[in-house]
């Protein structure tokens, strides 16, 4: 399915929870800090424990330390 | 005619006062509080009875409801012997009005959950699903409670269904039973609005879905739900609907505090409250989590190991083991970082140590992976730390390294000791932290299997009774030629 962290797009398994969203994420985007340390919002400013399940569309925000790097270094299979 | 006009005087004065007396408004204050995810933590019960008592001495009318999600998350209520019997008992002793089926509610079983509704003495609504059997679990869609001043309160409730139609469970748990759309469903009981003062969604849809359901039903006066861990800080009504949640593991609950003037909510106020920090606590309940805690159930014995299980060979083949012995899965990784003791000491294998070997709650996702995408979770893996990282079960593998240390190639094994061929496509299992944390291809998005890592283990070596893991080791390294 495919879920939104800082409205990028995201595709994660069915049944992924907040913190597994995130941690994509971080992975994604090599951030290179904890991703387990992350507080977790939605789009609507409520905080979402790590363990939250997700819907598809769902849309999470956390604080990104540094700018994204336009280009998509990870290559979809 | 003075007396005339004295007693005139009192009876115009008597009508005055009885008809002001007779047009008071009649105001009713109603405290609604809803715990929601509440996953088998125990550990707060004490301070949500003290907290729902002290509402009770100070309000008339209160109810205290559940939204779901009662089990699952500690084994010290998931391996009791009669699984989720700590968790029901708390709640009667709290005293629970009302509670509805979270998605968890399945993870013990059917057969355990109805011991669990017939042990609960307060009703489990849910409106979109029953049993085929007539054995089986027929939940009443809805309460309406009367209060002693004839205040009628209705609750409705629909459980969140995954798009291939099923709640957040594992699929075995859920045979023999028709689930429908909640948001399509629940329309049907708008119904009750007429004949309820207060109408209220119980839900486990997720807090996006209950606003989504504020949107379309405005005959709600609020939406208390679970199932996202959605913690609201600032209240807010959606189309005059007042959407609330309360995080999860009973740190706090949601208070509602409805007023109504003649039968009509004149006001809502809603309010995350603090158990965790709720200075109180009921001396019962304490030497009853106690008791609970004492942890008899996670010292059960569940197999042998005939020598040391020692270092991560063979650690991590025993987890990877766990995780292929579910049906679904043929080949199975485990990282480094989730094997969190160093040895198993020959003897005794107790739940307890299967919780210490593996504590994180990581659930396993199956993927579908060719051998090439496996060799790229390898890869990955492997050159972080030029080290070994993932043990393995259905297959092995080695890394031929390059004079950087890096992985150069690699090659997978059967078990017959054949070389995997690229294009075949293996069932996986893989931890949800490999799956969110390592950089790797893989066509397939995946899909829980909603049974953690170390529930897959406790199984297994139930299961073996026996098991010796000395000299195994599966996953090689050499330098290429």
């Amino acid at each position: 399915m495919t879920v939104y962290v800082n409205n990028i797009s995201l595709p994660v398994f069915d049944g992924a929870t907040a913190i597994d969203a995130v941690r994509l994420f971080h992975t994604r985007f090599s951030v290179g800090v904890s991703p387990d340390c992350e507080e977790i919002y939605d789009s609507y400013g409520n905080k979402v424990e790590p363990d939250g399940r997700l819907l598809p569309e769902s849309k999470l925000f956390i604080k990104f330390p540094i700018s994204i790097n336009p280009s998509d270094p990870w290559q979809d299979s | 005619m003075a007396r005339f006009i004295s007693l005139l005087t009192v009876f115009l004065t008597f009508a005055f006062f009885s008809s002001v007396a007779g047009n008071q408004p009649d105001t009713t204050t109603l405290i609604i509080v809803s715990a929601n995810d509440m996953h088998a933590k125990i550990d707060n019960f004490p301070k949500l009875k003290a907290l729902i008592d002290e509402i009770r001495q100070k309000n008339e009318y209160v109810l205290l409801v559940s939204a779901g999600d009662m089990f699952t998350g500690n084994p010290v209520v998931d391996q009791y012997p009669d699984k989720g019997f700590p968790m029901i008992d708390l709640m009667n002793k709290t005293g629970f009005d009302l509670g509805i089926f979270g998605n968890h509610e399945f993870d013990y079983g059917q057969e355990t959950l109805k011991k669990r509704i017939e042990q609960a003495a307060f009703p489990l609504i849910s409106a979109n699903f029953k049993s085929t059997d007539p054995e089986g679990i027929h939940p009443t869609p809805y309460k309406v409670f009367t209060m002693s001043n004839g205040l009628k309160v209705g609750f409705v409730s629909v459980i969140q269904l995954n798009p291939a139609g099923l709640p957040d469970s594992h699929p075995s748990k859920l045979t023999g039973i028709e689930f429908t759309n909640g948001l399509e469903k629940i329309r049907e009981f708008r119904y009750l609005r007429d004949s309820c003062h207060v109408f209220v969604g119980l839900t486990h849809l997720g807090f996006e879905d209950d606003v989504k359901l504020a949107e379309d039903l405005r005959e709600f006066d609020l939406i208390l739900g679970g199932h996202s861990h959605t913690t609201v800080k600032n209240p807010v009504e959606y189309n005059g609907v007042l959407v609330m949640q309360a995080g999860s593991g009973l740190k706090n609950v949601s208070k509602i505090t409805v007023k109504l003037v003649n039968g009509k909510v004149v006001s809502k106020k809603a309010e995350t409250v603090s158990v965790v920090n709720y200075p109180g606590q009921d001396s019962i309940l304490v030497k009853d989590v106690e008791r609970y805690n004492d942890n008899k159930e996670l010292n059960q014995v569940i197999g042998v190991a005939l020598s040391d299980i020692d270092g991560s060979d063979e650690l991590g083949s025993l987890m990877a083991d766990g995780i292929t012995h579910l049906d679904e899965i043929t080949v199975a990784f485990q990282n480094a970082g989730g094997i969190r003791i160093d040895k198993l000491a020959q003897g005794n294998i107790t739940i307890k140590d299967m919780y210490k070997l593996d504590p994180f709650g990581n659930e396993i996702i199956l993927l579908r992976m060719n051998g090439l995408e496996i060799k790229s979770l390898i890869e990955e893996s492997f050159n972080r730390e030029k080290l070994i990282d993932l043990q393995v079960s259905g297959l092995t593998y080695r890394v031929f390294t390059g004079t950087d240390g890096k992985a150069a190639s690699i090659k997978l094994y059967l078990p017959d000791g054949s070389e995997a061929d690229d294009n075949s496509v293996f069932a996986v299992g893989l931890s949800s932290y490999i799956v969110s944390s390592y950089n790797f291809s893989h066509r397939d998005e995946g899909k829980t299997l909603y049974t953690t890592t170390a529930q897959a283990l406790i199984n297994f070596i139930s299961e073996r009774k026996e098991i010796d893991y000395k000299g195994v080791k599966r996953a090689f390294t050499e330098p290429a030629r």
